[in-house]
Parts: structure tokens; C-alpha cells; sequence
């Protein structure tokens, strides 16, 4: 019998911060539930409970390269300022389903034996929602580029927009003029021919690495269409390698 | 074929909140007692005990996907405060009807996690959905 998106666990993509730690991590977990608090009352012979605040924790499990992320996997721990992640479980190609958050790292462990390859677990809670969401660009972007869009749905008014960016690499090297701008976009139709709005816009990216979360745009919004709008700016051939999220929830 | 003694699982049936699960689960815990409360008193050498509230919880092993009306998708938006509680039913075989010998398990529950993923490389995608009780059991051998 074939079990329709049954997949193993093979191209699992991770972004922590400003890292891409998917090449070093070969494990992960996002526990996600409800504190279950009792609710027995007289005349019942059968435990009851109620479903209480939801509960989200994260994982990763990987191989100890100190060249990668080992730097801010360490200052990250009991750091106050959360920073964004985004797990894809199955794949990360664009318009796949990815979770963002952003995380609270409580601990880095590294451990190793003789003879052994060197391990790390990174984990920790978070201080916003876990949002289910899709990736909405992904890729090393040498110009400007006006994402495809897709349709995520309206915000409710109860509901807010969520987007995380993480740029993993940058060809500036602090001398030249190079310039990232990524933006979020909406629209009642696929069109985006001029009716569009702009519903989010990152920090300008300039030198090296960086991860954002945008801070939540709250509902109501009746579009239904999101795109993510990436600019490129700058002289000597400007790259930014960057993966970008949108989540309604 | 109806269960029999000793018997193989390898048909259960996994109903959660209106959808059949079962092609995607693969594994099904089902634990049932009742809390012991201590009734010690002196002059006795030995525990006593006597029962309180029964206790109960279904924890089902599933195939993790994110296609549309399957695991995730169905078990995703019961998690969370103010989730009304909703329909589980297990029984040992799906195919054959509900009977003395395949009781249906039917039951109230809150569904207390299932994590988005938990695994390692190379692995199948599986997760563990845990459901807690809203309720006493019914258990349907009408069939």
C-alpha cells in the first residue's frame, strides 16, 4: 500500500540564525502539544482533563564542526534576543511546508569519546508561536527578483502574519556597496501588477550573514496571495544566499 | 478474520476526530487502570490500597506526512487551550465488524502532543501522538 507523503528522513533543511545547519545535523525534534491540566469534578469515576497553553520545544543533533556554527551556537545560549528558525522536514524547495519560530537556545552540548566523531545538541524553548508556514524564497540571488507568489490565505483578525529571513552568506566583504532588501507582499489575485501591498519589509542586509524575524503583521488582511520580493543592489556582481518564510496563524 | 488468541495486530483500526488514520499508524498504546490510593492504617503489616478515578491515554505511532486531510493536517489543530475535546476510537481489527472479540474502544480525548518531527537521517519520518482522556470509555461489541 502506498502511503501517500510517508517520506524518510533524508533532506531535512534546517536554518538556525544566520546558519544553514543542515550539512552537520543528522537529527532533530520539534515537540509540539497542550499542558494537560486536570479537570475531575464529583460525580465522575474517570480522570478528565483540559487542554491548557500549547508547549513547543526544539532539537538539533549533529556532528561538532567548529568552522560552521559552533561560534554562535555558543553565544546564543541564555541569550535574551531570540533568533529565527526554520525546520522543512521533508524538503526545502519553494512552496514547501516549513515551521518557523523563534528560538531561546537553552542548551549546547559537545561531547566526544576517543575514537569517536565529535557530537553537538542544540536545543531550547521559544518566545513566539511555532508557525506552520511555507518557504517562499530560497536560493543564491545575484538580482532582483520578484518570487513567485502563492496563496497562503487571509489573516484573520484574530491572526497574525509571521515571516522569518535568514542570509547565510554575502559577497560583500565590508568594503563594497552591496545592498539585500527582501520584502512581503500581498494581493486579492495572482497578479500583482500594481495592487499589490506591501505587508513587511526586512532590515536592509549589508555585509556578512544575518537572520531576522519580522515582527508579526497583524490581521485582518483579506489577500490572499503572498510573494516575497528580494532586491539586489551594488557593484562587483552582488550575491546574498538567503532562505525566506511566511507563515499565517 | 477475527482476532483470536494468541493474536497478531496487523489491522487496527485508528480513528481520530472523524478521520481514519490507520493506513499511516503502526503502532497503538492503550493503557487502562485506575489510580491506587494508599488506605494505611495502623496496625496493618501490610499496603492497602483502594481504587480511585480511572485513568487512560492512547498513544498511537504514526507515519508522519503533511498531505492534506492526513496525519498532521488532522491532529495539528487539536492541539492547543480551549480545544474542544473530540472523538477516538481503536479497535483491534478494521476490517472485521465490531463484535465480542473486536471491541470498539470509543472515547473523548485531548490531544496532549505530537511533535512536528522527532529523528534522525536516513530514518522514517514517524511521530508519537499522545491523546489524553475527556471522558469514560464506551466500548462498542454491538456490531
Amino acid at each position: 500500500m502506498t502511503h501517500a507523503g510517508v517520506h524518510p528522513l533524508v533532506n531535512t533543511k534546517i536554518w538556525v540564525a544566520e546558519y544553514d545547519i543542515s550539512g552537520i545535523t543528522n537529527a532533530t525534534a520539534l515537540p509540539h502539544g497542550a499542558k494537560m491540566l486536570p479537570a475531575n469534578v464529583f460525580g465522575g469515576n474517570t480522570e478528565i482533563f483540559a487542554p491548557g497553553l500549547k508547549t513547543n520545544e526544539w532539537r538539533h543533533v549533529g556532528l561538532f564542526d567548529v568552522e560552521t556554527a559552533h561560534d554562535g551556537f555558543w553565544s546564543q545560549v541564555g541569550n535574551v534576543t531570540g533568533k529565527p528558525m526554520t525546520v522543512a522536514p521533508e524538503a526545502s524547495d519553494e512552496g514547501d511546508t516549513v515551521f518557523i519560530g523563534r528560538v531561546l537556545a537553552a542548551q549546547y552540548e559537545v561531547t566526544g569519546s576517543q575514537n569517536d566523531l565529535a557530537k553537538f545538541t542544540f536545543g531550547g524553548r521559544f518566545d513566539t508561536e511555532l508557525v506552520p508556514s511555507t518557504l517562499m524564497a530560497k536560493g543564491t540571488y545575484l538580482a532582483s527578483t520578484d518570487e513567485t507568489a502563492r496563496q497562503l490565505g487571509a489573516v484573520s483578525v484574530t491572526q497574525f502574519m509571521y515571516a522569518a529571513l535568514h542570509v547565510t552568506d554575502s559577497s560583500d566583504e565590508g568594503t563594497e556597496d552591496q545592498t539585500c532588501n527582501v520584502t512581503i507582499e500581498s494581493d486579492a489575485t495572482n497578479a500583482f501588477s500594481g495592487s499589490e501591498t506591501t505587508r513587511g519589509t526586512f532590515t536592509q542586509v549589508t555585509t556578512l550573514a544575518a537572520s531576522q524575524w519580522l515582527v508579526p503583521v497583524a490581521g485582518a488582511i483579506t489577500d490572499t496571495w503572498w510573494r516575497v520580493v528580494v532586491t539586489i543592489a551594488g557593484t562587483d556582481t552582488p550575491s546574498f544566499t538567503l532562505g525566506c518564510s511566511i507563515g499565517i496563524l | 478474520m477475527a482476532q483470536t488468541y494468541p493474536s497478531i495486530w496487523y489491522d487496527a483500526y485508528v480513528y481520530i476526530n472523524s478521520v481514519d488514520l490507520s493506513d499511516f499508524a503502526f503502532s497503538v498504546a492503550f493503557p487502562y487502570g485506575a489510580k491506587m490510593l494508599a488506605r494505611d492504617t495502623f496496625g496493618v503489616t501490610t499496603e492497602r490500597f483502594m481504587p480511585g478515578l480511572i485513568t487512560w491515554s492512547v498513544t498511537v505511532q504514526f507515519f508522519q506526512t503533511f498531505e492534506a486531510a492526513k496525519v498532521y493536517a488532522t491532529i495539528y489543530p487539536l492541539i492547543g487551550p480551549a480545544v474542544a475535546a473530540f472523538p477516538i476510537a481503536i479497535r483491534p481489527n478494521k476490517t472485521d465488524a465490531i463484535g465480542a472479540t473486536n471491541p470498539e474502544f470509543q472515547m473523548n480525548a485531548h490531544c496532549e502532543s505530537m511533535p512536528i518531527i522527532d529523528g534522525g537521517h536516513g530514518e522514517s519520518a514517524t511521530v508519537p501522538a499522545v491523546f489524553r482522556s475527556a471522558g469514560a470509555i464506551t466500548v462498542d461489541t454491538t456490531p
